[in-house]
């Protein structure tokens, strides 16, 4: 059981064209039992992070705290984590059966205590009629699996999960979010979980960490990142298919405020609360953004409409995307599918003021 | 058409989407006898090179292996045929049951050594040395005696081994290890000499294949090695060197081929002396051939080795196929 405290992390990769400034002034708090993913694209830092919580990475400068305790000095042993690989890492040479139990070896528990567990942990993972084969045999799944199996083997305080589904395919994926699900309620241990996949976050942590250029975005639920993202990008890379952004302009009309883009074509009438704040926004240029989510079909009892000609109809399933043009702005609502809407016809839209996100044009941080 | 030489104003404007010095290039005149002889010849000069220096020796070294063939009678052209006589001479003489037991101590204690001492230097220079330009430096310096003709590390080692005033003599002597000089020649000893050598000569070669090896290790096992809490000796003993085992019994067969064909540091240090304490089998079959004249001889002692070392190889290639499949490697 432990928390997990990253106060001002760094990490420095010196290189003979510069230094690499790959985490920036890091702050983080996990919480006991908590399950928190770090997101964010490739590049951005999220790896380097985790390296450093395990261990297997020097800090530059700033403290990670295991339970309070500085642990920047320990050995990876020493800090009682485990890690499952983005390449599972088995050992080729070994069973499975001697993979699960090598930490254990390692530890010096007798052969009677190692057979018992692993035949215990082997039952858990759905690993137990393949023990006495060699990883190289065995699928992607089945190797993770046993990756999972050897960190959860030897009971360590945290676990640490670095791109452990990027290799698999979209219905072992599912399965594998299924059980990390049921792994971690039932275990109830502080998971570290590492992903360039918004899916996989926001199905399975309880607070989602977004990196981006080597620093923390925003930390936060689901729902805090969806609603309120802190700045331009994390509203930008949360949410599928991505939000709708408009370069738009404040317009006072008297008490009444609104936002639109040159020609008009496009404008927007926030609510009470971000009028307030837009009111004392010093600057008149604003980026605004609405997800396709919350665009729908007007149906006369809407208050707020924008007009757009439809550009694309993509029929998906189980919904239908639609991209509108309207001036010179291309952008998306989601529609119930089977929507007819023929390209060129002119669409009425809806939407909700709350579900308006105004940024800052020079910061790129949420204004409301 | 097909042979390739209708390029010529096939193409309108050639140089357009080629690179500016791709169109500029002398362009070499072609005609039609040039490209179709071209390629036969590009494959055949090699094929009948091969043929001459090593199917035909071949050939010519099992016919005469059953013949009485010795220099006179070969110039003569008058040799005749004996049957498995040579091989029935060679197999009975003691010159050559001694010779299978200087080259089994050869094997364990040269090709063995230098296998064993190519582990423990090629693994403690990846795990100690971590700066790359120091590694080069180091690969070089150790890949160095290699490089050396065996002729010249022949007569290096048989000036440093010397017994009156030796640089190995006088460094043991100097450091109190010995009282009085080791006669490095004698018999007995001689065949120690070419060992070490040999080990000087030719250990980097499977250092250089093993630490390639390990080099090429994923590093993420480590690391999972790491964190699993395993130490430096459970990872070496574990994971390190089984993982390794392919490419060390590839080493290690590498220098046993070449054991079979050892000649010239026999030839160079010791001549096989004295009183062919140091002879090795593929010395005997050069000494018997080219120095005493005995061709049907030397031929049968070539056939004995080669049927030797193809079977202990081959019995070595099946145990890897094996191990390796049961890796699901191959």
């Amino acid at each position: 059981m432990a928390t997990i405290t990253l106060a001002n992390v760094n990490k420095i990769y010196p290189s003979r064209y510069g230094d690499v400034h790959a985490v920036k002034d890091f702050n983080l708090e996990v919480a006991d039992g908590e399950f928190v993913a770090l997101l964010g694209p490739s590049g951005c830092g999220k790896t380097s992070t985790l390296r450093m919580i395990v261990g297997l990475e020097n800090i530059t400068s700033g403290d990670i705290l295991f339970d309070g305790k500085r642990v920047n000095d320990l050995e990876p042993r020493e800090r009682n984590v485990a890690m499952a690989f983005e390449t599972y890492a088995l050992y080729p040479n070994f069973t499975i059966a001697e993979n699960l139990g090598f930490p254990l070896e390692v530890r010096g528990f007798d052969e009677a205590e190692r057979k018992r567990k692993v035949h215990r942990i082997a039952e858990i993972m759905r690993l137990d009629k393949i023990l006495d084969q060699k990883p190289p045999s065995l699928s992607g799944g089945e190797q993770q699996r046993v990756s999972l199996g050897r960190a959860l083997i030897r009971d360590p305080d945290v676990f640490i999960l670095d791109e452990v589904m990027s290799h698999l395919d979209a219905n072992l994926k599912f399965q594998m979010l299924l059980d990390l699900k049921v792994l971690h309620r039932e275990l109830g241990k502080t998971m570290i979980y590492v992903t360039h996949d918004q899916m996989e976050a926001l199905a399975l942590a309880d607070r989602v960490a977004v990196m981006d250029h080597a620093l923390l975005q925003q930390a936060g639920t689901r729902n805090e990142l969806y609603a309120t993202p802190a700045n331009v990008f994390v509203a930008d890379f949360i949410g599928e298919p991505p939000t709708n952004f408009f370069d738009l302009k404040i317009m006072r009309e008297g008490s009444s405020l609104r936002v639109v883009n040159g020609d008009a074509s496009i404008s927007f009438t926030p609510d009470k609360v971000c009028s307030a704040k837009l009111s004392q926004h010093g600057q008149d240029d604003i980026i605004a953004a609405i997800r396709p989510q919350h665009l729908h079909l007007a149906n006369g009892a809407d208050e707020d409409t924008l007009s757009a000609k439809v550009h694309i109809n993509e029929y998906l399933g189980e919904r239908s995307i639609l991209t509108l043009k309207s001036g010179s702005q291309l952008f998306r609502a989601l529609v119930p599918p089977h929507t007819a809407a023929q390209r060129g016809e002119t669409v009425l839209l809806g939407y909700n003021p709350q579900d308006l996100m105004i940024f800052d044009k020079d910061n790129k941080q949420l204004i409301a | 058409m097909s042979t390739g030489s209708g390029s010529y104003g096939a193409v309108a404007n050639p140089s357009q989407g080629v690179p500016d010095w791709f169109a500029k290039r002398k362009k070499i005149p072609t005609n039609l006898i040039v490209a179709r002889w071209v390629p036969v010849a590009l494959v055949g000069l090699p094929v009948l090179t091969l043929l001459a220096i090593v199917i035909y020796p071949t050939i010519w070294m099992f016919y005469h292996a059953f013949q009485d063939t010795n220099m006179m009678r070969l110039f003569q052209s008058n040799w005749s045929f004996v049957g498995f006589e040579n091989f029935i001479t060679v197999l009975s003489s003691s010159r050559f049951s001694d010779s299978i037991w200087h080259l089994t101590l050869y094997l364990t204690f040269g090709t063995g050594l230098e296998v064993v001492l190519a582990v423990i230097l090629a693994l403690t220079l990846f795990e100690l040395v971590q700066k790359p330009l120091l590694r080069t430096l180091i690969l070089i310096a150790v890949v160095l005696p290699m490089m050396l003709p065996p002729s010249i590390v022949g007569v290096l080692w048989k000036f440093m081994l010397t017994p009156s005033n030796g640089a190995v003599n006088h460094a043991l002597l100097s450091m109190g290890l010995i009282s009085s000089p080791v006669e490095w020649f004698n018999a007995g000893v001689s065949l120690w000499s070419i060992i070490i050598a040999d080990v000087w000569n030719w250990t980097a070669l499977p250092l250089l294949i093993i630490y390639s090896g390990r080099v090429s290790l994923p590093p993420a096992v480590y690391e999972a090695a790491k964190v699993d809490g395993a130490g430096g000796w459970i990872v070496m003993r574990r994971i390190t060197l089984p993982m390794l085992k392919e490419v060390i019994a590839i080493a290690f067969i590498v220098r046993f081929m070449d054991a079979f064909k050892f000649v010239d540091l026999v030839y160079v240090m010791t001549s096989g002396g004295p009183a062919q304490t140091s002879e090795l089998p593929a010395y005997i079959a050069f000494q018997r051939g080219i120095r005493e004249f005995a061709i049907g001889e030397a031929a049968a002692y070539a056939i004995i080795i080669f049927a030797c070392s193809a079977v202990i190889i081959t019995l070595f290639l099946k145990y890897l196929k094996k191990v390796l499949k049961a890796q699901a490697i191959a």
